[in-house]
Order: structure tokens, then sequence, then C-alpha cells
């Protein structure tokens, strides 16, 4: 009797089960060879990098000692990026609907908004939202200001984002949708959202960790974040070398941190869609 | 479901997100200031010992002081903002904070949009070159040279022939040296580090305050002043002209700081800051 879907070639006068334990072993034992193997790459450049680090003479003592005070810049750096990730998605949602609307006026002004943030640089919004705004009577004060800042741009970006997920549904969803009786806001929100997320979802985590990144720009603002940190004590000192090397460190550990975090939320929604054998999707 | 009843539900939100940013003050500066009973004030925490940072991150240095001397004779507490040096020269800072004591150099270009006090006391500007460097002995040594400067400082002002330089109160400034090639960099620090990479590496010398060089000599940089200070920079509070009652402002803080002058407030906390006196003018 065989199996459905058997990938092994049939051999002769031996159990089919057992060949495919067989398989299964080999294939873990080539896995664990291939990270050890990994992990020795990883090893090699790290003393790569050291020994580069050491020609640069760096002082030491000196990194160890600010470490700590340029360490506390990280929870505001990130509570920054949190804050205007959550703010660029709920942009992102409305411009990608707008975008895909058949009202003028919704296509016309997120079609109008992408195009300008996106062709604008991000440090250029953020002192026009500083400096521009308490001329028209709105006063911000340094870190609602980046925020908002951080925000817009980064939401005109994730409206491709959203819209490329929302448009990757199959039209056919959509349809059955309709014809169930629901409305449009109602598909949306139970239909073709949830399946957009697939692709959203790790292109937002991406845009997360660049946006991390890109918070540093408020310290231009006189926000005591990360690299604001690193840089002054850096200059007082006449190490700047040394002290944004810190600085550089937290932000890719903080990356590290969050791009863990996205790999178990990726797992999580993908738990539905793993192949079982004999199924077809 | 309308489609009415989620815009009716966003609207709330919306104003109330409206309202809690903040309006500009209509009153007079110095009546905020009193009624608040906090004096803000910017500094740039970039440079020792006039304002940085020490090993617990306060922060710490001359300018610091003076601003909390100042508030205390107002009668008001002291606190610090740190937003960048562009932002405070450039004015219009929407009533966010109220003074800068921040070493700012009194010029006519920068008289046109912030208020300044009296001086509090004076800086030299000096050329520094690469400590192993024996070919130049005296500032003509550096005509021709690439000097690095800080951009947006009356240092950057007096090496390029295209801007002007009007000091203080509109005493002209005698030229020492011309043709000497200045390369601007985001602070007077970066230029340092950059000279202390080798002579003629990326820069033959540096034009910054005599101070700058004195402490990054103490902290080992490898650069060494040359010739005698070019010019003497008086240094003073600024308000914001943008805001209403910000002359009456300055006015009054300009009188604090003579006071401070006269008991030797200033003096006392030069000596502290400096090891000799900085607050009076020098010939």
């Amino acid at each position: 009797m065989t199996q459905e879907g058997d990938p092994t070639k049939k051999i002769e006068g031996l159990d089919v089960a057992e060949t495919r334990l067989k398989h299964i072993d080999e294939a873990k034992r080539k896995k664990k060879i291939f990270i050890v193997k990994v992990t020795l790459v990883w090893i090699g450049i790290f003393v790569a990098l050291f020994y580069v680090l050491y020609r640069f003479n760096l002082d030491f003592r000196f990194m160890l000692k600010y470490t700590p005070f340029i360490f506390k810049g990280v929870g505001i750096t990130i509570f920054v990026s949190i804050g205007a990730i959550a703010c660029a998605c709920i942009l992102a949602l409305i411009g990608a609907v707008s975008r895909l609307s058949k009202n003028p006026v919704l296509y016309g002004a997120s079609t109008f908004y992408v195009s300008l943030i996106r062709g604008t640089p991000l440090i250029v919004q953020i002192f026009v939202i500083y400096l521009g705004l308490p001329q028209l009577g709105i006063i911000l004060s340094a870190i609602p200001a980046g925020i908002i800042a951080l925000s817009v741009n980064y939401g005109a970006y994730m409206t491709e984002i959203f819209r490329g997920g929302i448009q990757a549904v199959r039209r056919g969803q959509m349809e059955a949708a309709y014809s169930l009786g629901m409305t449009y806001t109602q598909m949306m929100k139970r239909v073709v959202l949830p399946q957009a997320l697939r692709i959203i979802i790790p292109a937002t985590g991406n845009e997360f960790i660049a946006m991390l990144k890109d918070s540093s720009l408020v310290a231009f603002l006189g926000v005591w974040e990360l690299f604001f940190r690193a840089q002054k004590v850096g200059r007082q000192n006449f190490r700047n070398m040394e002290t944004l090397l810190i600085a550089a460190l937290f932000y890719w550990m903080v990356t590290i941190l969050f791009q863990y975090f996205q790999g178990r939320l990726e797992n999580k929604l993908a738990e539905g869609t793993t192949k079982i054998t004999g199924m077809t999707h | 479901m309308k489609r009415r009843n989620t815009l009716f539900r966003l609207t709330p939100i919306i104003v109330i997100c409206l309202l809690s940013v903040t309006m500009p003050a209509m009153a007079g500066t110095l009546d905020d200031v009193l009624s608040k009973g906090v004096l803000t004030v910017s500094t740039d925490a970039n440079y020792a010992p006039q304002s940085f940072l020490d090993d617990k991150g306060n922060l710490v240095g001359f300018d610091i002081d003076v601003a909390k001397a100042v508030a205390s004779r107002l009668g008001v507490k002291a606190k610090h903002v740190t937003p960048d040096w562009d932002i405070i020269v450039s004015g219009k800072w929407g009533g966010r904070w109220d003074l800068s004591i921040g070493s700012m150099t009194i010029t006519s270009e920068r008289a046109a949009v912030v208020d300044f006090s009296i001086p509090y006391y004076y800086t030299p500007a000096q050329f520094a070159i690469h400590k192993n460097n024996k070919r130049v002995n005296t500032i003509n040594g550096l005509v021709g040279k690439t000097v690095g400067i800080g951009a947006g400082t009356t240092y950057e002002s007096y090496l390029d022939p295209n801007q002007s330089l009007t000091i203080g109160g509109g005493e002209g400034i005698a030229y020492q040296v011309q043709g000497v090639k200045g390369k601007p960099y985001s602070t007077d620090m970066e230029a340092v580090q950059d000279l202390a990479l080798g002579d003629g590496t990326r820069l033959n010398g540096v034009l910054t305050s005599g101070f700058v060089v004195q402490e990054a000599m103490k902290k080992g940089v490898p650069i060494k002043p040359v010739g005698d200070p070019v010019y003497y920079e008086p240094l003073a509070a600024a308000s914001d002209k943008a805001r209403a009652g910000s002359r009456a402002f300055i006015d009054k803080v300009s009188e604090v700081i003579q006071s401070m002058h006269d008991d030797g407030t200033l003096t006392r906390l030069s000596n502290k800051w400096y090891g000799f006196d900085v607050t009076k003018k020098a010939q």
C-alpha cells in the first residue's frame, strides 16, 4: 500500500515508513551541521571586526565610562519609534484604502500625500513640523513634533505596503464577500485585511526596524535619545568615534531583539497555512 | 452601519488632539516667566567648560551656572533644554524656551532675529594647528591652507570673504589674515578631531574659541595654538525677537547681568570654570 504524495523512491524490500524516518534524521543532521558552519562564519566575521576596531586606537576605558549614560537613551528611542509606527499604521490604512477608492477626493489627496512625503527628505519634514507649524499657531514640543513627523513620513511609505497587501488578496474573496451581502467596511475588516496581514506584517516589521534608526533625527530637536547622548558626550571629549560606536551597538541589539519578536509573530500568523500532506492549499 | 458613524466617532478624538497642542503666549515674555516661576534656558551641550554633560549625565558648566544665577535673581527657577544650535541661532523659538544663555556672539546678522543682552563674557578666537606641525609659526603660514570651523559660528564668517562680520556694538574687526580657506563642520569639535588626524590629512588648522583649543589639549588632542587671538567676541544672552515683550525682557536680563558683573558673581564663576577671569573685556 503506497501513501499519497510519498516523496521517497520505492526501495525494494524496505519498509517505506522506515525510509522516511531515515530521511528526516538525515535532514536534521544536515541542518545541525549547517548551523555549526554558519556560527563559525559569524565567529570569523567578529574576529575580523574586533581586529579592525583594535586598529582604530579606541579608548576602551572611556567607552565603558559613558556606556551607562548612552544606554539610558534606549528607552526614549523605543518609545518614539513605537509611537510613530503605530500612528503610521493608522495613516497607512487610511491612505491605502483611499488609494484604492473610486472617490476622487480620497484618491487625489492620498496620491498627493504619498508623492510629496516620499519625495522630500525626512529631516526637512521634521524641521518643517517643528519650526514651520508655530508660524501657523500650532506649537509642538520636541517629542510630539518628532513622533508626528516620523508617522507622517513612514505613513506614506507604508501606504504603498498596505495597498500592495490588500491588492494581493484574490478578487474572488471580495466577490464572495459581496455576494454574502457584506458592506465594503465589513468586507475589509473581516475578509480582506486579515489575509492582507500576511504580506503587511513582515514589511511593517522592516519599516519599524528602519524607524528605530530614523528616530535618531529627533536629536536635532534636543530629545535625549540614544544618538543625542552619544553625540554630545563624544563631541565634548573629542571622541566621536567611540561614543557613536557604542550607540551603533545599542541600535543593533534593539534591532535583533525586535527581529526575534517579529519572527515569532510571523510564525503565529502562518499557523493556518502550512502544508499538510494530502491537502491542496 | 452607516459611513457617517465612523466620522462622528472620530471627530471628538481629533478635537481633543488639536486642543492638547499649545498656543503661543500672548502676554510679554517677562510676565510669562515670572508668573510660571520657571525660566527655560536653551543650551547646546557640546562644549566644556561652557556647557557639557558630567559623568552622571547632568548638564554642568559656566553657561549653566550663569543661567541658574540669572534665574535666582529674577526670583524663579532655571530649567534647561537642549535643541540644536541652528535652531537656537535662527530665532522663532515658538515660546518653547525663554532665553538663550549659550555663548552666543553678538553679531548684527543675528540681531535681526534675536535681542541681545549686554555681554557676560568674552572669548578669544584662536587659530590652532597640529602639534607636530613645524612649518607654520605665524597665522600667515595658514594663507591658502584649509582651516576647519563650526558651521554658523563667527569663525565661519571671519574666514568667508563673502560673509560680513560685525561684532558686538558695531566694532569693526581688523582682518589679520586673508585668503585662508574655511571648511565647515557641523560643530568645532568635529573640525578639531579632523585636525588631530594629522597636518594636511584633512585640515591644516582650525579656527575656534581659545577655550576649545585649551580643552582639547587638556584632553590629549594633538593640537597647539598658533599666533595670538585674532579677535575677541562678546558673548551674551539672547531672547526671541518674534515673541511679545522680548526687548523689555532682555533689558531686565541685562540689568541682572550687570549686577552680576558689579558684585563679582561672574568673576567668581569664571574662576571656577576657567581658572581666570574671562568676563572683562580684554585689550
